[in-house]
């Protein structure tokens, strides 16, 4: 009985490491463009409480976040019609690590307070969707922000 | 010609002849709760399990702790007294279909819910079983007398307590349904707690979600008209509101009043409003709110209902778990 288990976990392992192999080139263009990518206006599409759906039960849809690199490099955001997030005034904006990023850090201008939240950039249709998932109020209760870029 | 037995007769059935509770559940103390059960046994040795052991269950609010304050003992006439023990979370058993093996307060919680209860996520099962597996429970006849003795909790809480046994082997998910049973009592309140009374007894006639929040989370209010059938106040209207007091830490107090939107077809009268606390009240940056208290009202909250038809508001307080 514990041979079979073993051979099954190391067939699993060797299924994961192709499907890894392949999706880890992938990663690695995406990433490349990221920082890139994150810039401009972004709007929420969908909002989930633990494993509620909000969307349709309050109005998100005046908030929009803004990201920019200015020409020095600075990277700030800007916030419109604040809705429950990590912050709610405008700031500076980076990702932990600029290869492999899983998550956001956000400081308001006036605070030396930094927000760490967590971060993925999937590609959904053909797009680049920004997807947070943070706490706001109590960490018992956990969001996840689905943005969508504004069209030009 | 082949005579077909009942399972019951092949491989022994459980039978709750009575539970005695004491009248009143008083905040803080130890409640004494006895069962007497019939463990049949197996009609012929072929059927009999060797090794089994007894669970036994029972439903407490969580606020009791009752897993660190419940102490069973299991005492019978011809076997004496079996060493009755918490079972461990690691110890899994059959869940219900498709969902693998859980743990024995999962597994209960599946099989009965919360009993005859509302509020489930208030409410847990306590499990014991015999702390070593015995050959003759199933080959004698067994009429135990189950004593349970538990510490009530210092919260207000009404609920419907409920007893379970089963055996081990069968599970709560077996075809063999005798080899289980359950029953159910009816509502306790604690006498003696302190805070609001979480009625677990009562279709709830309003809800908060999430159950835990502060003002900085997205907020969920649902109130359900038909709940209580004496509170009629509101029959008839069709625009129906909250009407809210926001006090903040500092003890400022903010007035606000939310439409609420009727939520669900024709068969109910649930209503439900959605805010950010926060933005609601036009929190300053350094204000924190630290309750709501509120009533469900027409626009001019003339008409109103509150706590438990009661006159007093509904308090939510903001704080975390």
């Amino acid at each position: 009985m514990h041979q079979i288990r073993l051979s099954l976990c190391v067939l699993g392992l060797m299924s994961f490491a192709l499907i890894c192999t392949t999706s880890c080139v992938q990663q690695e263009d995406l990433v490349a463009e990221s920082t890139k990518s994150l810039e401009g206006n972004w709007h929420i599409a969908k909002v989930v409480q633990n494993s509620n759906d909000l969307t349709g039960l309050f109005d998100f849809s005046n908030f929009k976040i803004k990201f920019l690199k200015d020409p020095a490099g600075v990277q700030t955001y800007t916030i419109e019609n604040p809705v429950p997030f990590a912050v709610n005034a405008n700031g500076v904006w980076s990702l932990d690590d600029p290869t492999y990023p899983h998550n956001f850090i956000l400081r308001e201008n006036n605070s030396t307070v930094s927000k760490t939240i967590k971060f993925s950039f999937p590609i959904v249709n053909g797009k680049r969707n920004i997807r947070f998932l943070f706490n706001p109020g109590c960490t018992s209760v956990n969001y996840i922000y689905t943005l969508e870029q504004d069209s030009i | 010609m082949i005579l077909v037995l009942p399972l019951c007769i092949l491989a022994g059935c459980i039978t709750i002849k009575s539970v005695t509770q004491p009248d009143t559940f008083v905040a803080g103390e130890n409640i004494t709760i006895t069962m007497n059960v019939n463990l049949a046994p197996a009609s012929t040795p072929e059927y009999a399990r060797n090794g089994e052991r007894v669970v036994i269950a029972f439903l407490a609010p969580k606020n009791w702790n009752a897993d660190q304050n419940t102490t069973m003992t299991f005492n019978d006439a011809t076997v004496k007294n079996i060493s009755m023990v918490l079972i461990p979370d690691s110890v899994l058993t059959p869940g219900d279909a498709g969902l693998g093996e859980v743990s024995w307060k999962a597994a209960f919680k599946q099989r009965y819910g919360v009993g005859d209860n509302y509020l489930p996520d208030s409410l847990e099962w306590i499990c014991f079983w015999s702390e070593k597996p015995y050959d003759y429970l199933q080959t004698i006849n067994i009429n135990p007398t189950i004593t349970i003795i538990t510490k009530v909790g210092l919260q207000n809480v009404s609920f419907k307590p409920a007893y379970s046994i089963c055996y081990k082997s069968e599970g709560l998910f077996s075809t063999f349904v005798e080899s289980r049973k359950t029953i159910n009592k009816t509502c306790m309140t604690v006498v003696g707690g302190i805070g609001e009374l979480l009625d677990c007894c009562n279709i709830p006639m309003q809800t908060t979600v999430p159950g835990y929040a502060l003002d900085n989370d997205i907020f969920t209010l649902t109130f359900d008209k038909k709940a209580n059938p004496e509170a009629t106040q509101l029959n008839g209207i069709l625009e129906n509101y909250v009407t809210m007091k926001g006090y903040t830490t500092d003890n400022d107090s903010i007035e606000s009043q939310l439409l609420l939107t009727k939520t669900d077809d024709n068969f109910s009268d649930k209503y439900a409003v959605t805010f950010w606390p926060r933005q609601t009240f036009q929190l300053t940056p350094d204000q924190t709110l630290e309750r709501i208290e509120y009533f469900y009202t027409n626009k001019a909250a003339d008409k109103k209902i509150g706590f438990a038809n009661l006159g007093i508001p509904f308090i939510y307080h903001f704080n975390c778990q």
